[in-house]
Formats: structure tokens, sequence, C-alpha cells
């Protein structure tokens, strides 16, 4: 994967140039080095995951893997709420503790 | 019908304006379209550097209330009234100033954020948003 020009500083979605580290050995690996977008919404509160989520895919391409790493409870249900709304393809959620990871394919 | 929330921001009170930008960029998220139309106290909020200014709706206690509701706030990494109104106008949001309000309260243009006002109307602006909409209300 090479890098993109448009990369975002800060909490803006960001694309990114390295596989994301997988929290877990094995198979999940290769699926996890696929996310063309992440977002990271860690200790972000209502309503700045979904937020931020809705700018991430605006700024997506088709065929683009987006990522969003969260811990506000509420926001992993509302999330794939969303993406129901805007008929985009919720490709899993996986969790570990507070933490939730929700892959979505454009 | 469109599939669009549009939201009467009368109140100037800091709550109140939270739950109206809440719910508003809330529905941008989820897809839909949205309309805010600031009237009376709400569009003080938008003369400049009067956003974050207003008073809580209860428990106000001459500051000390919004105070003690802000530390909490900050607490638990809620996000500013700024940060929600710009996600609001990233997100293709639509803001309407009430000109009545503005000759009642002396508020002209340049007295406003501009940048963020794509319209300046009365009760017509209101209705014809509200009649395409299927969530409409009045905070």
């Amino acid at each position: 994967m090479t890098a993109h020009p448009a990369f975002h500083e800060g909490s803006e979605p960001r694309r990114i140039d390295q596989p994301i580290p997988c929290p877990q050995p094995g198979a999940a690996e290769e699926v996890y080095g696929m996310a063309d977008i992440q977002v990271d919404v860690r200790g972000e509160t209502c309503p700045v995951p979904l937020v931020e989520t809705r700018k991430a895919l605006r700024k997506a391409s088709p065929g683009d893997t987006v990522e969003i790493i969260g811990t506000h409870p509420a926001s992993k249900k509302e999330i794939p709420m969303a993406l129901k709304a805007l008929g985009l393809k919720l490709v899993d959620i996986q969790e570990e503790g507070d933490v939730w990871t929700i892959r979505i394919g454009i | 019908m469109t599939d669009k929330a549009t939201i009467v921001v009368h109140s100037g009170d800091m709550d109140k304006l939270y739950s109206a930008l809440i719910i508003s960029t809330g529905a941008l998220s989820m897809g839909m379209e949205a309309s805010l139309y600031f009237t009376f106290w709400g569009l003080e909020r938008l003369v400049k550097g009067k956003l974050e200014k207003g008073p809580l709706s209860k428990m106000h206690l001459l500051g000390l209330g919004k105070w003690m509701v802000r530390r909490r706030m900050k607490a638990a990494n809620v996000a500013s009234l700024e940060r929600l109104l710009q996600d609001f106008k990233e997100l293709g949001g639509k803001i309407i100033a009430c000109e009545m309000t503005m000759e009642i309260m002396g508020i002209r243009r340049e007295d406003l954020r501009e940048d963020l006002i794509d319209e300046y109307g009365a009760v017509g602006a209101y209705i014809q948003e509200a009649r395409e909409s299927n969530i409409t209300l009045f905070i």
C-alpha cells in the first residue's frame, strides 16, 4: 500500500500507508491490514464517533475500507444503524475489552 | 418527502443548543439532510463571540451551575458547541437566520457569523423547510 497525499493530522480521518497493528495473531492480520482510512475516536462521546464516521465515509472512495476504533458504547450500535441507512456494508465488528473496531466497506 | 430534520432554535440556553446541534449533526451523520432555523434567543448565539455564552436552562445559579456542568462535560470529553457547529456545516447542514429577530434585537448581518449562515428568512423559509421534513422540532 502506498502513501496517499490526503494525509490529515489530529483527530481528522487519515489515510494510512502502514498496516494497522493487529490485536489478534493469525488470520485477522490480513483483514486488519486492508483498511484505507482509520478513524480513532477512543475516549470520544456522543455524537463525535458517529459524526467522525460520517466525515470519513464522505472522504472515502469506492472500494475503500474504513475502520473506526472507539470506546463509546452507544456508538457501537448507532454506527451500524447509520450504515444501514446509508446503504453501506458493515464488514465486521470486533471487541477487545472496552474498545470496539467497526470495519466498513464502501 | 425528503429524509430531513428541521429544527427551530429558539432558545439560547447552552444545554438546549447542545440538543439542537447533537440532533442535527446526528441526522446528517445518518444520511439525512438538516436545517437549523435560528430565532429569538437562539439567534443571539450566532452573534460573533456569543456561541458558548448561553446560560443553563435550569440551575444556572448565576453561573455556578453552568460552571459545574461545563466541568462535568469536560471530564466526559463532550465536544464544544463550536466543534459541533463546524461539523454541522462540514456535513452539509443549512443555517437560516430569522430576519425579524434581527430587527427586534437590533442585530445587523455584520454582527453575525455570516460565514455560517446560508439564508436570511422569515416564517415562510421555515415552513418550506419543515413541509419537506419528516422530523421537525422546536428547541
